[in-house]
């Protein structure tokens, strides 16, 4: 493999931003994953979908069924989940419960189900259990955010067994299909085996180099635009570059290919990641064609995050998704002021981004920090 | 760093130089002992090399630098190795047990060089010295010999290797070399030991973590005999499960036992649970310990003084 020039972080994410707000709003759009999208646009949905479908006639003809989808932040789970409402669940009742915020505490779960379900004056989890097996129709509850039911404290897992207590007493009248995100699952399954409440687990997040072309190129296929990518040095210098210089086609044929698969190398099959690395790639915009960078991987090394309390500040935003200051402060056992340090110096250095719901990895680093803490045996 | 290489590049090229000029001056005396033997098929008679000229100024001096090289780029080496060791903690243990290997390695060549390259004696000169320095060495330092070959048996034989965590003598700590003559660990409490490798070949050594970049930790916790055992051991699991220190690829697990101290019963809570890096095994041990008595605390399970219950007699 050829030698990669990689970026700091400050200048990556002061350029990214600035970037993609240059390019077209059009082409913008078309990479927006918060957006619903078709069936087609979907990469590798039919196999998720065709075993939901197998699992959810299993339950209608008496089975008790549940299923967990599993994978990365941004890996697709909620796109998959919307697909399933129209694919699978199309004349069936649903409920959609997405959690929002950490939930670790039995009377936020109570309260949190006590709305979504209409149920008044929840005191324990049998109240919910007795409303939903009390209903005249069986109905699909979509349950989106396991990862945030739980805090990794000595008291931050009883919205965790009340809901195990839930699901395995309506299994019959309710359909449960539940997201959680990888890191959160695999750390749940090790210490109290969470895939034995499901029947049904399926990972999003197994996406191959040629899936992520896909997903990219599926959606660049619906705009007007025309790519063009560049050669950086070392490619400027290798035979193979050489011996395609008079076929124009052919090198660009050659750059794409070398393109996606330090995409796919990058990224990991993770959806989201790749589109905002796409969108980043973009150098500009040439009346109908877009000019791709050779791509540059982010180099997080150089900033000061390997401590070992920024480390583990960072494994637990990996395995909560979103935490606010007073929730580190339990996850790590650490004061108020010691847990605002560690993750407002991550925020001022662009690893972490701040949101109502609390701190979250920045997707940009995502696979980096990744890469980092499983180096470091903190994640396995 | 390029002030790094450029050093190891000089280091490098030095010493290749000086191989090279070894071998053309082991080449000439061969010729030489060619002519020594040609003659003696005439003259029947073993040519004695002088004193002098088998340790001439020329050679002191050059054997004196090859030495020095061997030892600059032995600590070179290690000090290199040692900071990649520090950047991979995935490869930490392998890198580091490479160093003992190539400390061996290097200075056999660099005896080599100075022996067969630059001194180059007769081979009766060799035997006879050998014969001599091995009656004299052997008599005078029996110890040291014992610990060099302590060094080769624990090279090869390899019941520990650098970064292991290991126990011998009474002292536990962190294996940090592994040299020919002693072995060097870390204790807990930050203090060097130096083990002579004769006392380690012939003690019983345990191994915490052989290899592994985790280890096993226990906890343990002493309760009053009317303590509730079931909350208790569910404490005690969250506490292990939720330590930022712990390595959950290996199970987490909750033992009591019963134990009588002064003919009083004592429920003794054992938390048996891995780390996930060896340099946090105090740290989780400690972690376990705190979260498990804070929380049994709060939940005013624990009496302020702890309230013996007799054995009845």
């Amino acid at each position: 493999m050829s030698a990669q020039k990689s970026v700091g972080l400050s200048t990556f994410l002061t350029e990214t931003d600035q970037k993609i707000r240059e390019l077209p709003k059009s082409y913008r759009d078309l990479f927006d994953l918060s957006k619903q999208i078709d069936l087609e646009m979907y990469v590798n949905a039919s196999d998720n979908i065709r075993a939901v479908g197998k699992a959810f006639d299993a339950w209608n003809e008496g089975f008790p069924s549940s299923v967990a989808l599993i994978g990365e932040k941004g890996s697709g789970k909620s796109t998959l989940s919307n697909l399933l409402k129209e694919e699978v669940f199309k004349d069936q009742k649903i409920i959609n419960v997405e959690i929002k915020q950490s939930t670790w505490k039995i009377e936020q779960i109570l309260s949190l189900f006590g709305s979504a379900f209409e149920i008044k004056d929840v005191n324990r989890p049998e109240h919910i259990v007795n409303a939903l097996n009390a209903l005249e129709e069986r109905i699909v509850v979509n349950l989106e955010g396991l990862q945030k039911l739980y805090l990794r404290n000595i008291n931050g897992f009883d919205a965790l067994d009340a809901l195990w207590l839930i699901i395995s007493e309506t299994k019959e009248k309710v359909f449960w299909i539940t997201t959680c995100s990888r890191y959160a699952w695999e750390f749940l399954n090790k210490v109290e085996g969470v895939e034995t409440h499901f029947t049904h687990v399926f990972f999003t997040d197994a996406l191959s180099d040629g899936h992520i072309q896909s997903v990219i190129m599926n959606r660049h296929n619906k705009s007007v635009y025309r790519l063009n990518f560049e050669a950086d040095e070392s490619i400027r210098k290798s035979r193979n570059y050489k011996k395609r210089l008079n076929d124009p086609k052919a090198i660009q044929e050659y750059l794409k290919e070398i393109y996606f698969d330090r995409l796919g190398d990058i990224t990991e099959g993770n959806t989201s990641v790749a589109t905002i690395l796409w969108l980043r790639s973009i150098k500009k915009v040439e009346g109908r064609t877009l000019i791709i960078a050779p791509f540059q991987p982010v180099n997080i090394e150089t900033l000061e995050i390997l401590k070992t309390e920024t480390l583990f500040t960072l494994a637990a935003i990996v395995l909560h998704d979103t935490l606010k200051v007073a929730e580190l402060c339990r996850v790590l056992n650490l004061t108020l002021a010691q847990s605002r340090v560690l993750l407002t110096r991550l925020k001022s250095r662009g690893v972490l981004i701040e949101e109502e719901s609390g701190y979250y990895l920045n997707q940009l680093v995502y696979r980096q920090v990744l890469r980092l803490l499983k180096r470091r045996n903190i994640i396995h | 760093m390029k002030r790094i290489a450029t050093y190891f590049m000089f280091l490098v090229f030095s010493l290749s130089s000086f191989a090279l000029s070894a071998q053309d001056s082991l080449s000439t005396v061969q010729a030489d002992s060619a002519l020594t033997d040609s003659s003696n098929v005439i003259n029947l008679k073993p040519k004695i090399v002088p004193f002098e000229e088998l340790f001439s100024t020329g050679k002191i001096i050059s054997s004196f630098i090859v030495l020095i090289f061997a030892f600059l780029l032995n600590r070179f080496i290690t000090f290199l190795l040692g900071k990649l060791a520090e950047n991979q903690a995935s490869y930490r243990l392998l890198i580091k047990r490479l160093i003992p290997f190539l400390n061996v390695i290097l200075w056999s060549v660099a005896l080599f060089i100075v022996i067969g390259g630059i001194i180059n004696p007769p081979v009766e000169t060799i035997l006879t010295v050998g014969a001599s320095i091995g009656i004299a060495v052997g008599f005078a330092a029996q110890d040291i010999l014992k610990n060099i070959f302590g060094g080769f048996i624990i090279i090869l034989d390899s019941p520990f290797q650098v970064g292991d965590k290991i126990e011998i003598d009474g002292y536990y700590g962190e294996v940090t070399g592994i040299g020919l003559r002693s072995t060097r660990i870390v204790t807990p409490d930050d203090s060097l030991v130096t083990i002579p490798n004769a006392d380690i070949v012939n003690n019983s050594v345990s191994n915490s973590n052989t290899g592994a970049l985790d280890c096993q930790v226990v906890a343990s916790i002493y309760l009053p005999a009317d303590t509730n055992i079931d909350t208790v051991k569910e404490v005690a699991y969250k506490a292990a499960i939720t330590s930022r220190y712990v390595y959950l690829n290996k199970p987490v697990v909750v033992i009591t036992e019963n134990q009588v101290i002064d003919k009083n019963y004592i429920i003794h809570l054992k938390v048996k649970a891995y780390v996930l890096d060896i340099r946090y095994e105090f740290l989780l041990k400690g972690e376990i310990t705190e979260l498990i008595l804070t929380e049994l605390n709060r939940r005013q399970l624990l009496p302020s003084s702890v309230p013996f219950k007799p054995v009845e007699s």
